[in-house]
C-alpha cells in the first residue's frame, strides 16, 4: 500500500469539503486512469484526489495557504522576540531587583497558560490552545478566495482524527513560547551584562527562613546543570535593603537565569518535543473514511464491480410458427384430444369426454410425439383438441409442434388450461403466438363453455 | 492465494426460454440496465456479455444466450446428423457432434438461437443453466439438457424464483440428479438471499475446480462489499438525519410569518428526504430510469403519504407528542428564547463550546436576532422518528431486492419497532439540533470532523 503524504490527505478532504459545498466535480476522464488499479478504495480517492488537484489547481491554492500559514507563525514569532525581549527588560527594570517580583515577571504567564494546557487534557477536547488558535485564524485570514478558506477547514478536519489538531496547536503554542523564553534569556544575558544591578528580597510578613527553602528549591533543579544556587548566608544578607557583595550578585544572577531556563525554556522545548512527536504520530495514523456518506457515490464509480461486453451479432426476428391453412386429403376416423406439455400433476382428462372421441392423453416424450405423428399422418383426423397450461411459456418448439399436428387434422381447436391457483397467467401470451401461427381466435378457447360441440359430453 | 493472471472464468447462461437467464445477469452484474427482461419467450436472441471485476482486474466474464425454445427437434436434428455420418462413429463424441451441428445450414435457420446457445456454450468453461420451478418437468427439458451436456461442459443448474408455491422443486432435483447433476444452486433472482451471491461463487467453486481461488475471491469481496454499502447506507440515513434535526429557519414573530416559513421548512425537509431516496437507490445500484412508469420506484400508500400528514406518523406507530400542530404548521417546532440553550445538558453544552470557535459570529447573531423577537422554526420530534423509520426501511427493502425486480419496492410496517417508534432521540441528533451549521441545508454548512463523529456514531445506532 503506498503511505501518502499529509498533503495528500488534505487535498482529499478539501475536495471533498468543495463536493459538499458545490456538488460533484467532472472526473469521467480521471476515473478511467483509476477504476482497473488494484489498490483499495480509499487509496483510490485519494488518488483522485490529487489528480483533480494537480488539473485545477488546487494543489497551488494549499501551498499558498500552507506558505500563509508559515507566514503567521513568523509574524507571530517576531511578536514573541520582542515580548521576551519586553518581559526581560521589565524584569530588571531598576538597577536593585525584587527577585521574587522578577520571577513572577518573567515566569507567570507562562505557568499560568502553561497550567491551563495541562488541565485541558482533562476536559473532552472542543478547541486547542490560544496561540494556537490564533495562528488558525491568522491563516484564515490571510487567504483569499472561496477553495482558500476551504484549505484550512481541511486542514482542521483531517489533523482533528486522531487528536492530531490539539498535538499540533500546542507545539505551535509551545514553539511560540521557546522563542519568547529564548530572547528573554539573551535579554536578560546583555542586561546582566551590560548593566550593575543588584537583587534582593522583601516581605512584610514571611518568615526569612521561608525564603531560603523557596530560594534552594528553585534553584535545585537548575543547579544539576550547572548553575549556582545562593547559600544561606547570602540569601540572609540579600533581605530587604541589605546588598551582598558583588560576588554574591552574580551567584544570584546565575540563579535567576538558571531558573527562566529550566521552568521556562527547557520545560516549553521539552512539551514542544513531545508535542511534535505526537501530531507526527497523528499525521501517520490519518485514514480516509470510505463510509462517509460524502464518498458514497465515489466508491461504487472507484471499485467496477461490472462492464458490459456487448453483443456477439445482431438479434434475428423473432421467428414463428405457420400452419398449412388448408389441410391436403379427406378426413377420416373419429376425433382426437390430445394434452400437450402439461403438468404430471394436473388431471387427465381435464373434463368428461364423449365416448366417440379418441383420448390420445397427456403427450410427454418425444417418442409419444412420433406415435401422435404417425397416427395422424396415416389418416387425416376430422377434429382435434390441444390442451395446453396457459400458465407455461409458449415456447417456438411447442408452437411448431402444434402447428405440425393441426397440419394433420381438419379442424383444430386449442384449450388454454387456465389453472386457477398460479400466479402466472400468460394467456394473452398464448393467444397472441397462435394468432401469429395462423389461428383463429375462434379456435381458441379460455372455458371449456366455448368448445366445439363434438368435444361436449352429454 | 496466487491468481494467474489472464485466466477469466467464462461462463455461459442458459436454458430454456423465459426461465429468468438476463435477470441472473443483471442480479450477479448488480446493473438494471442489463439486457432486456419482460415475461415471453425469445426477448433475449442474442449473446450479450458482461465482465465481473475482483480488485479492478476482470475475473468473470458471464454471456446471457437465447433462450432454448426448439430442444425436442434440435434433438431429433442431431441424431438425424448422426446416422448420416455413421461410417465413423467411433471417433465421434459430443463436442463434434455439436460442432458438426454448427457448421449446418440448419443453425443459422430454424434453429439459429439454439446454435448461439451451443457455440458460446463450445467456448465458455461452463454453463450455468437457469431453471424456472415453476415449471414441471417436460420432456422438452430432459432433451434440452441432453444437448446441453453434448457440449461436454461442466453444466451448474441454479434454482430460480425459489420463492414461489406452487413448485416443482423436487421434481427438479430429481431429475437433476439422474443426469448426473448433484450440485444445484439455489437463487432467486428477483429476491435474492441477502448473502445469495457469495454462495452462488462458493458452491460454483466446488464444481469448478480449476478456478477455485478466483470464485472464493470473488465471493469474499463480494462479501466484503456487501458490508461496505451496507455501512455507507446508514452513514447516509444518519446524516439525514443530522440534516434535518439540525436544520432552523429564523423568521419573525408574528403569526403570518411564522406560517410561510414553517411551509418553506417543510419544502426544504421533503426535497431532502427525496435526495437520501434518490442517494440510496443509487447506491444500491437501482436507477430511476429503469422505473419509467413511477415517479419513484416507492409506492404503497405509506410512502405516497406526506411526511407532514399526522396520519403518517399514526400508521408508523409513533406517539405524538402534545404539542404536535396539524395542518399548515404540521411538523414545526417554534423555539422561541432557547437558543437551544434550553436543552443543557453537558453534552449539548459541550457542543455548543465546541461551536463557539468556529463560529462565534453566527451564534452571537442567533442570540441577537432572539433578542430582536425572531423565531427559530425547527422540525419536529415526531418528523425526525418518521423519516428515520422510513430510511432504514427503505434500505432493508432495498438490500433484499435482485437486480431483476420489476416490481415497485413495497415496506412493511409490521416490522417497525426500535428506538425511532419510540424511547429518547439519539444523542447525536440531540446534539445536532444545537448546531445549525451541521444541516446542509443551512446557508452555514460546515462539515466538520465533529459532525463526521456524529453521523458515525449515529449509524452505529442505528443499525
Amino acid at each position: 500500500m503506498p503511505q501518502h503524504s499529509l498533503k495528500d490527505y488534505w487535498i482529499t478532504e478539501t475536495l471533498r469539503l468543495r463536493e459538499a459545498h458545490w456538488g460533484p466535480i467532472e472526473d469521467a476522464t480521471l476515473l478511467h486512469q483509476i477504476r482497473h488499479s488494484q489498490e483499495p478504495v480509499s487509496d483510490k480517492i485519494i488518488q483522485r484526489a490529487v489528480l483533480m488537484a494537480k488539473r485545477d489547481g488546487l494543489a497551488a491554492t494549499i501551498d499558498k495557504w500552507r506558505g500563509n500559514a508559515r507566514l503567521a507563525f513568523w509574524a507571530m514569532a517576531l511578536l514573541a522576540m520582542l515580548t521576551g525581549i519586553g518581559m526581560a527588560a521589565s524584569a530588571l527594570g531598576t538597577a536593585h531587583v525584587n527577585l521574587l517580583l522578577a520571577l513572577v515577571a518573567l515566569l507567570g504567564l507562562h505557568a499560568i497558560t502553561y497550567l491551563f494546557w495541562l488541565l485541558s487534557f482533562l476536559a473532552p477536547y472542543h478547541g486547542g490552545t490560544l496561540l494556537g488558535q490564533a495562528w488558525l485564524w491568522l491563516g484564515k485570514k490571510l487567504a483569499r478566495g472561496p477553495d482558500a478558506t476551504l484549505a484550512p477547514q481541511a486542514f482542521i478536519n483531517i489533523l482533528n482524527q486522531n487528536n492530531g489538531l490539539r498535538w499540533l496547536l500546542s507545539a505551535i503554542s509551545h514553539g511560540i513560547w521557546v522563542v519568547i523564553m529564548a530572547t528573554g534569556i539573551i535579554t536578560l544575558l546583555a542586561l546582566l551584562a551590560a548593566r550593575q544591578y543588584t537583587f534582593g528580597w522583601e516581605t512584610t510578613i514571611l518568615p526569612a527562613s521561608s525564603f531560603v527553602s523557596i530560594t534552594q528549591g528553585i534553584g535545585f533543579l537548575p543547579h544539576l546543570l550547572g548553575f549556582s544556587i545562593p547559600s544561606a548566608d547570602i540569601i540572609q544578607q540579600s533581605s530587604g535593603l541589605q546588598t551582598a557583595g558583588p560576588a554574591s550578585q552574580a551567584i544570584w544572577s546565575s540563579w535567576l537565569i538558571g531558573a527562566v531556563m529550566v521552568y521556562g525554556l527547557l520545560l516549553r522545548l521539552a512539551s514542544l518535543l513531545l508535542c511534535l512527536w505526537k501530531t507526527r504520530q497523528a499525521i501517520h495514523q490519518i485514514q480516509i473514511d470510505e463510509t462517509l456518506p460524502a464518498y458514497a457515490g465515489l466508491v461504487d464509480r472507484l471499485s467496477a464491480h461490472s462492464e458490459h461486453i456487448g453483443v456477439d451479432a445482431p438479434a434475428p426476428a423473432l421467428q414463428t410458427a405457420r400452419r398449412n391453412t388448408h389441410p391436403a386429403r379427406a378426413p377420416a376416423g373419429s376425433p382426437l384430444v390430445v394434452g400437450l406439455e402439461l403438468s404430471p400433476r394436473a388431471p387427465w382428462p381435464p373434463f368428461t369426454l364423449p365416448a366417440t372421441v379418441h383420448d390420445q392423453g397427456k403427450l410427454e416424450s418425444r417418442e409419444q410425439r412420433y406415435q401422435l405423428l404417425a397416427h395422424m399422418s396415416r389418416q387425416t383426423v376430422p377434429a382435434l383438441l390441444i390442451v395446453c397450461d396457459a400458465a407455461q411459456t409458449p415456447d417456438r418448439g411447442t408452437l411448431h409442434f402444434i402447428a405440425d399436428l393441426s397440419n394433420l387434422a381438419a379442424h383444430t381447436d386449442i384449450y388454454l388450461q387456465n389453472s386457477p391457483g398460479k400466479a402466472e397467467n400468460r394467456l394473452p401470451l398464448w393467444k397472441e403466438r397462435l394468432q401469429q401461427a395462423g389461428f383463429g381466435l375462434e379456435q381458441l378457447h379460455e372455458t371449456q363453455k366455448t368448445l366445439p360441440p363434438w368435444i361436449q359430453a352429454n | 492465494m496466487t491468481m494467474e493472471p489472464n485466466k477469466i472464468l467464462h461462463l455461459a447462461v442458459v436454458g430454456h426460454t423465459n426461465t429468468g437467464k438476463t435477470s441472473l445477469l443483471r442480479t450477479l452484474t448488480h446493473d438494471t440496465g442489463f439486457g432486456e427482461i419482460a415475461d415471453f419467450p425469445g426477448t433475449t436472441r442474442h449473446v450479450e456479455g458482461a465482465r465481473l471485476f475482483l480488485n479492478g482486474q476482470a475475473a468473470v466474464e458471464l454471456f446471457d444466450t437465447p433462450g432454448l425454445e426448439d430442444g425436442i427437434a434440435l434433438l431429433d436434428y442431431l441424431d438425424q446428423l448422426k446416422a448420416q455420418t455413421r461410417q465413423d462413429s467411433s471417433r465421434f463424441d459430443g463436442p463434434e457432434s455439436i460442432q458438426q451441428f454448427l457448421d449446418t445450414p440448419e443453425s443459422r435457420q430454424r434453429f439459429e438461437q439454439e446454435a448461439r446457445v451451443l457455440r458460446k456454450l463450445l467456448e465458455c468453461d461452463a454453463g450455468l443453466y437457469v431453471i424456472d420451478i415453476r415449471d414441471p418437468v417436460l420432456a422438452k427439458h430432459r432433451d434440452e439438457l441432453a444437448i446441453l451436456s453434448r457440449c461436454g461442459r461442466p453444466l451448474v443448474p441454479i434454482l430460480n424464483f425459489m420463492h414461489s408455491s406452487p413448485n416443482y422443486l423436487a421434481d427438479w432435483k430429481e431429475s437433476l440428479s439422474r443426469l448426473g447433476l448433484h450440485l444445484s444452486i439455489e437463487f432467486d433472482t428477483v429476491a435474492p438471499a441477502l448473502d445469495g451471491e457469495e454462495q452462488l461463487y462458493q458452491k460454483l467453486a466446488l464444481v469448478l475446480d480449476s478456478h477455485a481461488a478466483t470464485l472464493k475471491a470473488l465471493s469474499e469481496d463480494i462479501h466484503r462489499q456487501r458490508k461496505l454499502r451496507r455501512d455507507i447506507a446508514y452513514n447516509m440515513i444518519a446524516e439525514l438525519l443530522i440534516d434535518v434535526a439540525a436544520f432552523r429557519h429564523t423568521c419573525a414573530g408574528d403569526e403570518e410569518s411564522i406560517k410561510s416559513a414553517t411551509a418553506l421548512l417543510q419544502d426544504v425537509i421533503r426535497q431532502r428526504e427525496q435526495e437520501s431516496i434518490q442517494a440510496l437507490l443509487t447506491h444500491y445500484r437501482f436507477r430511476q430510469e429503469d422505473y419509467p412508469d413511477q415517479t419513484l420506484p416507492i409506492e404503497g400508500g405509506r410512502w405516497g403519504m406526506d411526511l407532514f400528514q399526522p396520519q403518517a406518523l399514526m400508521e408508523m406507530g409513533i406517539q405524538v407528542s402534545k404539542g404536535f400542530v396539524a395542518g399548515a404548521m404540521a411538523g414545526a417546532a417554534v423555539d422561541v428564547m432557547s437558543a437551544g440553550l434550553s436543552l443543557g445538558t453537558a453534552t449539548l453544552i459541550g457542543g455548543v463550546i465546541g461551536s463557539v470557535w468556529q463560529g462565534v459570529d453566527k451564534f452571537g447573531k442567533r442570540i441577537l436576532g432572539k433578542l430582536q423577537g425572531y423565531r427559530e422554526i425547527t422540525l419536529d420530534d415526531a418528523i425526525i422518528r418518521l423519516l428515520g423509520i422510513r430510511s432504514l426501511q427503505l434500505l432493508n427493502a432495498l438490500e433484499m431486492r435482485g437486480h431483476a425486480d420489476q416490481r415497485p419496492i413495497m415496506l412493511n410496517t409490521e416490522t417497525v419497532t426500535g428506538q425511532f417508534k419510540e424511547g429518547d432521540l439519539p444523542e447525536e441528533i440531540l446534539e445536532a439540533r444545537t448546531l445549525p451549521q451541521w444541516s446542509k441545508m443551512s446557508e452555514h454548512f460546515e462539515t466538520g470532523a465533529r459532525r463526521n463523529a456524529a453521523i458515525k456514531s449515529l449509524a452505529r445506532k442505528l443499525r
